[in-house]
């Protein structure tokens, strides 16, 4: 920097008459007239103190930090009311889940039921069919029958694993200590014809005796009434006889129907109800059918 | 009510047979035996039960 250009330049404006100076002295003062006022005015307001040292509001600070602490505590209860919120909502969620499922299951069963009822309209039609047109029937017993136990054995829960299979008995002819095959579902070798079950000592047998419902989960098990017959491959675990009767008066019974299931345990309650239902379906016809050819024996 | 058609003996017939050779599946052959009859209800409940559903369920897109 050139010092000597500077005090030149300012020896001219002194030279000059000085007006320069004049304006620079009215113009300090001036500032400072405008920071004395200021300081006076910050001073009366309380925002200074006579050293111009800024004045912190104790009250104000206070205020502030406990508006703050309410933010905080307001904070705190809305996270966890959110985390409850969270909570009901996650729980109604897995109940709606629960009432999908659940619908979806009842859905199923009534859609099952629905489907039984139809097999019993038309198993019921075709029983009434039969008795209407009886010289027809009595030419395709086999084939009415076929198809009439279809309806219940189709109406069964997994039918290709249980591979249920039906044969009907009747008082036999000739004995009182056995029963006598009538009809026999799809399925069953015709050797099945040749099976006449001891009253005493079979499952059929004792389900005619006591004219009450005989299920054996397992064949297999011990302190059951069944007959186990050598050299027949047996494909079935679990069996279900039903009697065919009009009540609980013995002299009514007609017959029983049994049914096969491949697996241990094969039936549930509401199966073993159905063939029940469609045991009481097929009385008329078989009675009809007994009467007509005289082999009702009271 | 609707007019529901009762299948013919024949075709009940055929069906049981297409479900017993495997060739229609369970649900197939319990359709096609109803034919309608005894399902509208449920068909009715249903379909409110999925209308309700969509409604409540929060869309994934």
């Amino acid at each position: 920097m050139n010092w000597d250009a500077i005090f030149e330049f300012f020896k001219t404006l002194d030279e000059n008459g000085g007006w320069f100076f004049d304006f620079l002295s009215f113009l300090v003062a001036g500032t400072l007239a405008v920071i004395v006022l200021i300081y006076f005015y910050r001073l009366a307001r309380g925002d200074i103190d006579w050293f111009g040292r800024k004045i912190i509001d104790q009250e104000s600070i206070e205020e502030t930090e406990k508006i703050k602490m309410e933010l905080q505590e307001q904070l705190t209860v809305v996270k966890s009311e959110n985390a409850q919120y969270t909570q009901v909502i996650q729980e109604q969620s897995k109940k709606l889940t629960e009432i999908q499922n659940l619908f979806t299951e009842l859905d199923s069963k009534y859609d099952d039921e629905t489907y039984f009822t139809s097999q019993v309209m038309y198993a019921a039609q075709e029983v009434a069919a039969a008795i209407a047109a009886t010289n027809e029937f009595e030419g395709n017993r086999d084939d009415t029958f076929d198809y009439l136990l279809d309806y219940l054995i189709n109406s069964l829960k997994g039918f290709r694993e249980k591979n249920p299979r039906i044969v009907i008995h009747v008082q036999h002819s000739k004995s009182t200590e056995k029963l006598s095959h009538y009809v026999h579902s799809s399925g069953h070798s015709p050797r099945v014809k040749e099976y006449e079950p001891i009253i005493d000592g079979s499952a059929a047998g004792r389900c005619w005796r006591t004219n009450k419902i005989y299920y054996i989960p397992d064949t297999e098990q011990d302190s059951i009434e069944y007959e186990r017959i050598e050299l027949v491959t047996k494909q079935y675990r679990s069996l279900l006889c039903i009697p065919i009767h009009a009540g609980p008066d013995k002299s009514k019974r007609i017959g029983v129907m049994s049914l096969t299931g491949r697996e241990v345990h094969a039936y549930e309650q509401i199966e073993i109800e159905r063939a029940v239902l469609f045991s009481y379906l097929l009385y008329p016809l078989i009675y009809t059918d007994l009467k007509n050819r005289g082999a009702l024996h009271g | 009510m609707d007019d529901f058609e009762h299948l013919s003996q024949n075709v009940r017939h055929e069906l049981s047979r297409l479900y017993r050779n495997g060739e229609i599946t369970k649900k197939q052959l319990m359709e096609q035996m109803k034919n309608g009859w005894f399902d509208h209800e449920r068909m009715k409940i249903r379909e409110k039960f999925l209308k309700w559903i969509k409604k409540d369920t929060p869309s994934q897109d």
